[in-house]
């Protein structure tokens, strides 16, 4: 199930909502009904989307709360030999499943291409989310193993920490140290839950209103082909798609921060307005922090970060980069998307560095995006040679720097753009803080159900409506 | 604290990961060993009511671009009349690696024939978005029809 | 120093205030939309169900029939999303105010229509695919040679985008068709030419040739297309003499429907018919017979448009009493619907076949039928896209 589906939000979130405040928080008052109420609320929702997959899912969950359980009874008994074969047993399993249900077609027609043998490909669907929730549990046995925090006792807390619907399928990845104590100790209130309502508008317009309708064009644009294309139109297609990713990857982030606070959890933030950043690596402060911190805590840190020689550090860099590409995607052009990160970011970080602090700001600010969107390019192209070709039309490749296919789509789509482009830079709270107090509080009164009845007529309007960063 | 031995918990997740991995892959790319006509033959039951008829090898490769040589056995049923878009189409393929090029195929056709009758046959149109096309590893079962659950049901039965 | 604290004071406390009222304000407007969330949920529950919705042209989701197997391959969950959003309250409504959203924002084309000035609905034109044409001229220079003896004609009308270009949106990318069809003509052997731009360029409102909420031509153009084609193929127009009578003026076409915009209406008129001359009209596979080439039951339905003919059939035969022995096949799209009424005349019989529903042998009819003539009348957009000549005559 996704959050901007008719089903999501004409059936399962009012019913999850009214069984969970109205059994749970009014009458029986217990926080382990209200925990109840969320777990199968969570599982019917995966289910919903993956019938069958959730029986893999609940076999990781009861895999790993044994291991976790074995594990730290390993670690009281000073068996550190048996801690640790246990930590490689489970990581290995969680790796296994991962690398099986999401790679295992990628290699077998790699190899297959390579050596000319007829393997076929397995043609398993994706189980949705595998990547964020595979994630999660890792960061539960990394954490245990090292001592950072206790097993936890209840099977069905943990099956909750993994299959907490808000974030189960697009993240924020939550990490276990950060949301265990939420799960005995929180409180539902006014004002965590009208915060979570607003945040909750706020993504779902930022995925229903803008991504969806810059996605259609930047569809369109990759559809009609790069023969014929000039520079102005695969400009306009690729600004619109750097929106666009950005809208429905923060706007799922949104809607999941949002929906904890509606159920009294507190979600850490995976966005901070990643298209003002000045440098690669201020871009990957800002951009899908939970990965990142991930990322940094679970491999960079314990291969040695920073605190070691020049080549060494490189290394480190390009591992943690070329999973990071690999872990958005089973396909060779998500790799290549990582270790051009990779590059850029050690490029950075030990040649330009002089050199960058003499720019001016606005104009790192230019190079940054310039080289955000050619990311995007190899991200979004159905195949490298195609994400090439487009790049080449980007700087010049073509027959003419702007046709009328191209100065339609900017005329016809120019407010679409200026709207974009002010909700992704802090054009929006720049506005609203020149605003009175008093006036900033109405605009929020008039300004979220207008969003709400918007993304309705928009949702209704649409009829197709997949969610980008899904098969992750 | 009482020392509780898990291995065998986890020994059994183990087993059970390893037995939904091949129960998955069978589900998913498991074809069968029965001929066409075996696979078929539920289902035409099934087909009576309506009023197909039995098409040639050829017809099919025509009307959906099947090469005969990369097949082991086709059943393919249409409708005579030119405005009733029914057909049911059943085909084994020697490899099942080219099943997702005959789906392609397939639904070029169901995709043609929609904006064909798009402004034209709304009810022919409603036929033909609930189409059914689906891949058993080395069958290829596809239908338009008006109760084309249940033939896809009787062909499920059938594999 | 006395005074600056009480000021501090004060400010803190108004800080305090300001932030209780964004407190206040933020939970009133969380309440407003968790009222309408419950509000759209239990009326969309107890809402009766829509079968068939007109504005869309098609059947609507009924309520999903639950079963084990649907639920595990995932039919049911598609199932039941499609009837939600399907019978989703006021769902017209919502889509038409939709519609008014991005055209107010400057958009100009929505599902593959373009959004003209003063109502003017345009068909976005077809993309020219060498490759497809190439089949389909290839497919067509092959029944010509296979058959020398008969006058072949081809007709190609332009679309709206390339003869009512004054109300184009700004910057609309369209492709030049007089050009698209003179060179389709070009790689056509032993077809006699008939251009149709030139003719209807050269009118005064070309405005009036086209419907503003359909992609079809209007009488207005198919007088004067019938005039060009009637010189090319030897015949008289001035023996035929016909008014134009208006049937509906509530016609809302297919543009109209793909765009959601229904802001305008046209006007459909039919020729009067011959008074001289009787006929019959034969739909083949139908096994169907009438008097009249009209069908005014189709006026009261959506697709007014098909109160020609009633819609598009594979095969249809006009016998009529003309004093002419000439037999004339027409291969067609539907702008051929409005403008062969007019041929009625002028031949004894006319054989009408679109490739795109028919699955015969063309080569038997026009033996056994001895054919003289044969006009391939097309508008660029569908023959640009035909797969079904090459598909069935190849």
């Amino acid at each position: 199930m996704v959050f901007s589906s008719a089903t999501f939000l004409i059936v399962f979130l009012p019913l999850t909502m009214a069984l969970y405040y109205l059994l749970g928080v009014v009458v029986t008052k217990s926080m382990a009904v209200k925990n109840l109420i969320l777990l199968v609320a969570s599982l019917i929702f995966y289910a919903w989307g993956e019938p069958v997959y959730i029986i893999l899912m609940l076999l990781s969950i009861f895999f790993n709360f044994i291991v976790g359980k074995d594990m730290e009874q390993a670690k009281k008994m000073n068996k550190k030999k048996k801690a640790r074969s246990l930590f490689i047993f489970a990581i290995i399993f969680n790796i296994g499943v991962l690398g099986f249900f999401k790679y295992a077609n990628l290699f077998i027609s790699t190899f297959a291409g390579i050596t000319g043998l007829g393997l076929r490909p397995l043609n398993l669907p994706l189980p949705v989310g595998i990547s964020f929730y595979t994630f999660q549990i890792m960061s539960y046995i990394i954490d245990l193993y090292n001592g950072n925090i206790k097993a936890q006792k209840k099977l069905f807390v943990f099956a909750l920490y993994v299959s907490l619907f808000p974030q189960l399928i697009a993240g924020p990845i939550v990490k276990y140290k950060d949301i265990s104590d939420q799960f005995m100790n929180r409180k539902e209130n006014w004002g965590s839950y009208s915060k979570g309502m607003n945040r909750f508008i706020i993504g779902l317009s930022k995925k229903l209103i803008l991504a969806n309708t810059l996605g259609s064009i930047y569809a369109s644009v990759q559809a009609s082909g790069t023969a014929n294309m000039s520079v102005l139109t695969a400009w306009i297609g690729i600004i619109c798609y750097t929106l666009q990713i950005y809208f429905d990857f923060s706007g799922y982030s949104d809607m999941a921060i949002g929906l904890g606070g509606v159920f009294g959890f507190e979600f850490c933030e995976n966005f901070n307005y990643p298209y003002i950043a000045v440098s690669i690596t201020d871009f990957w402060r800002r951009w899908h922090m939970s990965l990142s911190s991930w990322f940094r805590d679970y491999v960079y840190i314990p291969l040695g970060g920073n605190r070691c020689k020049v080549p060494r550090v490189i290394f480190n860099l390009m591992v943690v980069w070329l999973l990071t590409g690999f872990w958005h995607g089973a396909a060779w052009n998500y790799v290549l998307w990582g270790v051009y990160y990779g590059i850029l970011l050690i490029l950075e970080k030990y040649i330009l560095d002089n050199l960058v602090k003499r720019i001016p700001k606005i104009l790192r600010w230019l190079v940054t995006m310039i080289c955000v969107m050619i990311g995007w390019v190899l991200f979004s192209a159905p195949s490298i040679g195609e994400a090439f070709s487009y790049i080449g039309v980007m700087f010049g490749r073509s027959a003419a720097f702007a046709d009328s296919t191209g100065s339609f789509l900017l005329t016809t789509n120019f407010a679409l753009l200026l709207i974009g482009l002010a909700c992704a830079l802090p054009v929006y709270s720049f506005l609203i803080g020149l605003l009175s107090p008093k006036k900033r509080s109405r605009v929020i009164l008039a300004l979220t159900p207008l969003l709400f009845v918007l993304c309705i007529i928009f949702m209704i309007s649409e009829t197709y409506n997949p969610f980008l960063y899904f098969r992750f | 604290m009482k020392h509780k031995n898990y291995l065998i918990y986890e020994a059994l997740c183990v087993i059970a990961l390893f037995v939904f991995i091949i129960w998955i892959c069978a589900t998913h790319s498991g074809g069968t060993d029965k001929s066409v006509d075996e696979v078929a033959a539920p289902v035409l039951n099934v087909l009576t009511q309506d009023q197909m008829s039995k098409k040639t090898n050829a017809d099919a490769a025509k009307a959906f671009g099947i090469d005969i040589d990369k097949t082991e056995g086709i059943v393919y049923y249409a409708n005579d009349n030119v405005m009733d878009v029914t057909e049911m189409l059943i085909v084994k393929l020697n490899d099942p690696g080219d099943a997702n090029e005959l789906k392609t195929a397939i639904q070029n056709r169901v995709t043609d024939r929609e904006n064909l009758y798009k402004n034209y046959a709304p009810e022919q149109y409603a036929l033909l978005e609930d189409s059914v096309i689906k891949i058993n590893g080395n069958i290829v079962f596809y239908c338009t029809a008006v109760n084309s659950d249940a033939l896809y049901e009787a062909y499920k039965k059938a594999l | 120093m006395e005074k600056k604290k009480v000021n501090s004071k004060n400010n803190k406390s108004r800080k305090k205030s300001q932030k209780k009222d964004y407190y206040v304000y933020e939970c009133l407007s969380a309440l407003i939309v968790t009222v309408i969330l419950f509000a759209v949920s239990f009326l969309s529950l107890i809402g009766k169900d829509r079968e068939y919705s007109e504005n869309e042209n098609r059947y609507l989701t009924t309520k999903p029939q639950f079963s084990w197997s649907s639920l595990m391959d995932g039919k049911f969950m598609d199932d039941a999303e499609a009837y939600l959003s399907d019978q989703f309250l006021l769902r017209d409504k919502l889509v038409s105010l939709r519609t008014g959203i991005d055209v107010f924002f400057g958009k100009r084309e929505i599902n593959d229509v373009y959004i003209g000035k003063k109502h003017f609905l345009y068909e976005k034109p077809s993309e020219y695919n060498e490759a497809r044409l190439k089949k389909t001229t290839d497919a067509m220079n092959n029944i010509r040679a296979r058959n020398p003896g008969i006058n072949t004609y081809i007709a190609i009308a332009p679309n709206s985008t390339e003869i009512v270009s004054a109300y184009l949106p700004s910057n609309a990318p369209v492709p030049s068709q007089t050009e698209q069809i003179k060179k389709i003509y070009g790689s056509l052997n032993g077809f006699t030419p008939i251009d149709l731009c030139t003719p209807l360029k050269s009118t005064n409102n070309p405005q009036d040739l086209y419907y503003r909420t359909d992609h079809h031509w209007t009488s207005a153009a198919v007088d004067i297309a019938y005039v060009e084609i009637a010189k090319k193929m030897g015949l008289d127009p001035a023996s035929y003499q016909y008014r134009n009578l208006a049937v509906t003026d509530s016609f809302r076409g297919t543009l109209a429907s793909s765009s959601g915009i229904f802001s305008a209406q046209d006007t459909i008129s039919i020729p009067t018919c011959p008074l001289d001359v009787m006929y019959r009209v034969t739909y083949v596979e139908e096994e169907r017979v009438t008097t009249s080439v009209f069908d005014p039951q189709k006026l009261n339905s959506k697709s007014k448009y098909e109160v020609f003919f009633g819609g598009n059939y594979p095969e249809v035969v006009i016998e009529s009493s003309s004093a002419n022995d000439k037999v004339l096949m027409v291969v067609k799209d539907s702008y051929a619907n409005s403008l062969i009424p007019l041929l009625i005349p002028h031949y004894k019989k006319i054989i009408i076949i679109d490739p795109r529903y028919y699955n015969g042998n063309i080569q038997d009819i026009i033996d056994t039928e001895s054919v003289t003539d044969m006009l391939w009348l097309y508008n660029a957009n569908t023959f640009l896209n035909d797969t079904s000549i090459a598909g069935k005559f190849s």
